[in-house]
């Protein structure tokens, strides 16, 4: 840890911005791919090397998609070659990296679950109105963007990807809709990921313009900036568990407070948002400007009273904010330190809420059985259809047929005669699931003639 | 072939790598705190450099370059020449929410001397600023070096320098994973070139069918390891053949370093490769070696089977190579040296070669001692 603050005496002359899309958002995106279901999901649709396998996307069928991924670094493993390859890990990672691009769409990774608001542009005075020019005055709330129309890596986008990932005739038209379904994936999982930072979730949209140093544009949030020289993309850590919830939504917020944006909210401080001055008493109790997170019933004015103040920290030890009293006033600060420790505590559920929700958009498992006729089931479906196709020796799939899955079915989908040729058949559900989310559901059988 | 013997080509001694002390590691930080601390603010378009101007400096370097070093095994500290350099400068622009702006790369090689030079950034986009600064050095057959991340733990790199940096590239051993290792070295068109043989070892891992995780490079399991890069050095051969040209070197790229396996070759630049040396070592239990050393006699051709070295030796001959096997029973090691008849110009080289080896061996492998 000692190394890592050494790091951050740079970031006084540092650039900042979101977490950072290059290095936190695209090592976040690789550890929930790592840690979730998606690797072997690959291999079962046929891509064999899973998060290895090489997809490509040709450079001609995508040409904006791949002229920003050259805006990304290479070194930093999300820059396809020039036939548009790269590995299912390095698209996912690209997506997380290209949702902040452009920097009018990063405006959409914010939500304050106590107002429901997404991003507002501060008003910073006559300075304030020269450095804005290009950030929109109003920002889509972050859970509404991942669904949103204008959004081009929505979660629509991704289904259909994913559905074509599967039933496209050939490898290389799957190849390139899978890839496309993981850049959307990425940028998905990247826009829950934002809010981890709590000045995202307090409507403290002032913390992305602290000056840092590097000349009289170089603003942005110094929490994020902070993360990306700590951790890197290669540093940040897997997750501490896998959350499981049972609506996309609620994985940004929900109104049990389990949501990502709920508990960051609740339980940090930003730069902004910390309690307010107050002039020391008999009963001195600094205003909050949210309830949460609370002060001890009883704050240590003695020791906050020595020239280097204390620190409130967290019942897990982490650190909160700094507390000082100078000239009998208790002022709140948060200094680099104290936001590396809430980095060290936050990343890992950060990572957590990301492969649970990619594990969401993938949750759809479909079971087919062989017999004289194919049988597909599953558990957990609503309406929707279900397609199957067959594969030859050379990769070619072409559709067996398609039936209508009625509300109130039971465990089986649908029935298909069994093609007489081919190396395997594969199903895929398009619909929605039993909680009335939108879902694609895949499975795979090799055919034994 | 695996680690049998190969047509051609290149030696050893018990790696022990010392300890780096906790005063001397604290000493190294403290020098990296002042260096940062004593930093004035970037200018407008160049974000302050995250590492020193020299090893022996404190002051910090620039994003802009140049850059210089000298790319070495981490092992022998030989000199690599050949490896891949690989810079990239990152791009962004904006403020407040700012956005990935391209980037600046260049690509070039170690030169004989495994030594590099990056040049100054060309010229930026107006409007946008350079971010940051990553070199990447890779060569097959061993681990990838970033300037920003160590290998080992993915922790901050903290010892790198705009110029006089040195690299010190560990060797690849089967027993580091290959998913880690494709995550670590990252994308750009040369670079996945390199390690598209990575990919099926990677996916393999991810599928449970290959292991992986457990670190048994020289130095960080229990006990010694035998290197072959530690029993022949390009001194030992130039001392004997009185040859004058270079040898770039490193491991033979047909098997990776193991825990029980080990190789070196000494590949002379510009020269034939009847100019070539190669050592392949093999650390077993006494049993195994001696399976092995019987299916090398079984397997080479031209052997002649003389025991004058070590417990049973032999020599070998194919065109133009000569080779010389040795078994040493007590220790369990296997040694094969093959040598080019332009610089082993008589059998008698390549003998005076392996006795020189064997000679190393025994002063640095213990007897009895339990191979890893």
């Amino acid at each position: 840890m000692k190394r890592l603050a050494a790091i951050l005496v740079i970031a006084l002359c540092a650039q900042a911005r979101a977490w950072e899309p290059e290095t936190t958002q695209a090592g976040l995106a690789e550890q929930a791919a790592l840690s979730s279901r998606l690797h072997h999901r690959l291999v079962t649709l046929g891509f064999t090397g899973g998060l290895f396998e090489p997809l490509t996307i040709p450079p001609a069928d995508a040409p904006a998609l791949i002229a920003d991924l050259h805006l990304l670094t290479p070194t930093n493993g999300m820059v396809p070659d020039a036939r548009g390859r790269q590995t299912a890990l390095a698209w996912i990672a690209a997506g997380a990296a290209l949702a902040d691009v452009p920097a009018s769409h990063a405006v959409n990774h914010f939500f304050d679950p106590a107002t429901h608001a997404g991003w507002v542009r501060p008003g910073l005075g006559l300075r304030g109105i020269m450095i804005h020019v290009g950030l929109p005055e109003r920002g889509v709330p972050a859970p509404d963007w991942v669904v949103d129309k204008t959004n081009p890596f929505n979660l629509a986008g991704f289904l259909d990807q994913y559905a074509k990932a599967v039933t496209a005739a050939t490898p290389g038209e799957r190849s390139r809709a899978m890839a496309g379904a993981l850049v959307a994936a990425g940028a998905i999982i990247h826009t829950l990921g934002d809010l981890g930072n709590p000045a995202r979730v307090r409507s403290d949209e002032r913390a992305f313009f602290q000056p840092l140093g590097g000349g009289p544009d170089d603003l942005g949030s110094r929490f994020e900036r902070i993360a990306a020289l700590a951790y890197g993309r290669l540093g940040v850590p897997g997750p501490s568990r896998v959350i499981t919830r049972n609506h996309l939504r609620d994985y940004f917020t929900s109104v049990d407070g389990g949501g990502l944006a709920d508990k960051i909210s609740r339980s940090y401080f930003s730069a902004n948002t910390l309690p307010e001055d107050t002039r020391v008493g008999d009963d001195t109790r600094p205003r909050l400007v949210r309830p949460q997170p609370g002060l001890p019933t009883r704050l240590n004015l003695i020791v906050a009273s020595r020239d280097e103040g204390t620190t409130l920290r967290t019942s897990d030890g982490t650190c909160l904010a700094r507390y000082k009293v100078d000239h009998g006033v208790l002022g709140f600060s948060l200094d680099d330190d104290c936001m590396l420790e809430q980095i060290a505590a936050i990343l890992p559920e950060v990572t957590a809420y990301e492969t649970g929700l990619l594990d969401f958009l993938l949750r759809g498992e479909l079971t087919l059985t062989i017999g004289p006729q194919v049988v597909v089931a599953s558990k957990g479906l609503g309406a929707g259809t279900i397609e199957l196709v067959v594969e030859d020796d050379r990769g070619v799939r072409t559709p067996v047929g398609t039936a209508n899955v009625a509300p109130g079915h039971g465990d089986e989908l649908a029935r298909f005669n069994t093609p007489p040729a081919g190396s395997r058949v594969l199903a895929v559900f398009r619909g929605a699931d039993a909680a009335g989310e939108p879902i694609v559901a895949v499975g795979a059988l090799p055919l034994a003639h | 072939m695996g680690n049998g013997a190969g047509p051609v080509c290149n030696a050893m001694r018990v790696l022990l790598r010392p300890p780096v002390s906790v005063a001397r590691k604290l000493a190294h930080t403290l020098i990296f705190v002042a260096a940062l601390a004593l930093v004035g603010c970037a200018e407008t378009g160049m974000r302050t450099a995250p590492f020193r101007v020299r090893p022996d400096a404190a002051g910090a370097g620039s994003l802009k370059g140049p850059f210089t070093g000298r790319v070495v095994d981490a092992t022998t500290h030989a000199p690599i020449a050949g490896a891949l350099v690989y810079a990239a400068w990152t791009l962004e622009r904006g403020t407040g929410l700012a956005e990935p702006a391209g980037s600046r790369e260049y690509v070039g090689s170690t030169d004989a001397g495994g030594n590099y030079k990056v040049p100054t950034v060309a010229s930026v986009p107006a409007g946008t600023r350079v971010t940051d600064f990553t070199l990447l050095v890779y060569k097959r057959g061993y681990v990838a070096y970033r300037s920003d991340r160590r290998f080992s733990d993915l922790g901050a790199r903290m010892d790198f320098a705009q110029t006089d940096n040195q690299v010190l590239l560990e060797r690849w051993r089967n027993e580091l994973s290959h998913s880690r290792h494709l995550r670590f070295v990252g994308a750009g068109t040369a670079v996945a070139a390199l390690t598209q043989w990575e990919l099926a070892d990677a996916s393999a891992e991810l599928e449970g069918t290959r292991p992986s995780g457990e670190d048994l490079r020289p130095g960080r399991g229990e006990g010694p390891y035998v290197v072959a890069a530690q029993l022949l050095t390009e001194a030992d051969i130039k001392a004997r053949t009185k040859y004058d040209g270079t040898f770039e070197t490193g491991p033979l790229s047909d098997e990776p370093d193991t825990a029980t396996y080990s190789s070196q070759h000494f590949k002379a630049l510009g020269r034939p490769e009847t100019f070539d040396v190669a050592i392949r070592v093999w650390h077993l239990d006494p049993g195994k070696a001696q399976e092995r050393y019987d299916e090398l006699l079984s397997q080479l051709p031209g052997i002649q089977e003389k025991d004058e070295l070590a417990s049973r030796s032999f020599i070998a001959s194919e065109q133009d190579i000569r080779g010389v096997g040795l078994l040493d029973g007590p220790r369990g090691v296997v040694v094969l040296l093959t040598c080019g008849t332009s610089q082993c110009s008589s059998q008698d080289d390549a003998n005076a070669l392996a006795a020189g080896i064997y000679n190393k061996l025994k002063s640095l492998v213990p007897v009895g001692f339990k191979t890893p």
